[in-house]
């Protein structure tokens, strides 16, 4: 036991109220049985802590534990969000990706996808448009026909107008190569000769 | 400490939000106390270190699991340990009666001499399991009787008296050693 006014071991947690503390303080510059009382409890604590602290042997997971971090998709939805470059990247990457789906898919397999309830429309519709389009090829090769026989037909004229150029011309060459051939026995004739 | 609180506060709230990297902060900053209180109030035993680490690990899986249950956030310490004490006294009612005592872990450290570390351990391991925790949450955490209170879920005077009976055991235990040793 001791004499002090207030528990000593509360004035050594530091558990009194000021005016109580410094009561204890006062107290103990003159009681040396109190002084020693409290070295002994300070001694006692001061003992205890020769056990010292120990480092964690492994760190606490976290976040590296399946079963303390948020789903794969969350994770990721967080992260992307929290970086500019990422989100920037992700949205290059599903433009290229809209793009490539975008020229490869085939066109009817999406219109009769997306729009299944217009298929009969559709198909109706389409062969209109075949016949049409059918009407129209027939047109536009009448058309063309009629002008490949009139460009034949004047191919064929021409040939014809050239081949009687040619021949007048290969008649006119006869004439005169006989006329020639005429000068000359002519002229070879001795004079006197009457023919 | 006071700057310490509002940050704590602060990376508690980042939590509440789904700031995972927060927690781990958090967690950072309070593992190794978890992890030495446990070990002090499970006592040295066999695998004892094994089991604080375990219990750490649970310790803040719930307490990430309840942080919005937490009113105060600046009170996220005594909190914390109050969860601590519940896992660790879930421990204690699984153990069975002839796990106990299966042998003493000794520490490596030699910055106190080996006889006083031997003798501070048997000592502490003399007391009830009430008074071990009083005397490991004071003289090695540092709570104040209030926050023990909060995590012990017992009034202050309680508190003191078993913290106060158990340093008087201590005391009269170790006095033969700490003479030679610290005194």
């Amino acid at each position: 036991m001791n004499c002090a006014p207030f528990d000593l071991r509360d004035y050594y947690f530091e558990a009194l109220p000021s005016e109580q503390h410094r009561a204890v303080e006062e107290h103990l510059g003159r009681c040396e049985e109190c002084a020693g009382e409290l070295a002994r409890v300070r001694l006692t604590s001061l003992a205890l802590t020769a056990i010292p602290e120990e480092e964690i042997p492994r760190r606490i997971a976290f976040v590296s534990d399946k079963v303390f971090a948020p789903s794969p998709v969350a994770r990721w939805w967080q992260s992307l969000w929290v970086s500019g470059a990422r989100m920037a990247a992700a949205s290059m990457a599903l433009l290229a990706v809209a793009i490539l789906v975008h020229a490869f898919r085939p066109q009817t397999t999406v219109v009769s996808s997306l729009n299944p309830p217009h298929v009969v429309a559709a198909s109706v519709d389409q062969a209109a448009v075949e016949a049409a389009v059918n009407r129209a090829v027939d047109k536009a090769v009448s058309v063309t026909e009629a002008r490949y026989d009139a460009k034949l037909k004047q191919i064929v004229a021409e040939n014809a107008r050239q081949k009687l150029i040619i021949e007048r011309a290969a008649e006119t060459i006869d004439v005169m190569d006989l006329r020639g051939r005429a000068a000359l026995v002519a002229s070879n004739r001795p004079p006197g000769d009457g023919q | 400490m006071i700057f310490r609180a509002v940050e704590d506060a602060d990376l508690i709230e980042r939590t509440r939000k789904g700031d995972v990297e927060s927690y781990n902060l958090l967690i950072s900053r309070w593992e190794k106390r978890v992890y030495n209180y446990l070990l002090r109030i499970l006592g040295n035993r066999l695998g004892c270190r094994e089991d604080a680490l375990d219990l750490s690990q649970d310790v803040f899986l719930k307490a990430y699991q309840n942080i919005r249950k937490l009113e105060d956030p600046s009170r996220f310490g005594p909190w914390l340990f109050r969860i601590a004490h519940n896992e660790a006294y879930s421990l204690f009612r699984k153990r069975k009666p002839e796990d106990e005592l299966t042998g003493i872990e000794q520490t490596h450290d030699q910055a106190y001499p080996v006889e006083l570390r031997l003798a501070a351990s048997t000592a502490l391991e003399k007391l009830s399991p009430e008074q071990r925790e009083a005397v490991v949450l004071k003289i090695y955490q540092g709570f104040k009787f209030e926050e023990m209170a909060q995590i012990l879920e017992c009034p202050v005077s309680t508190i003191k008296s078993r913290l106060y009976t158990a340093l008087e055991l201590l005391k009269n235990q170790l006095a033969p050693v700490r003479t030679r040793g610290v005194g």
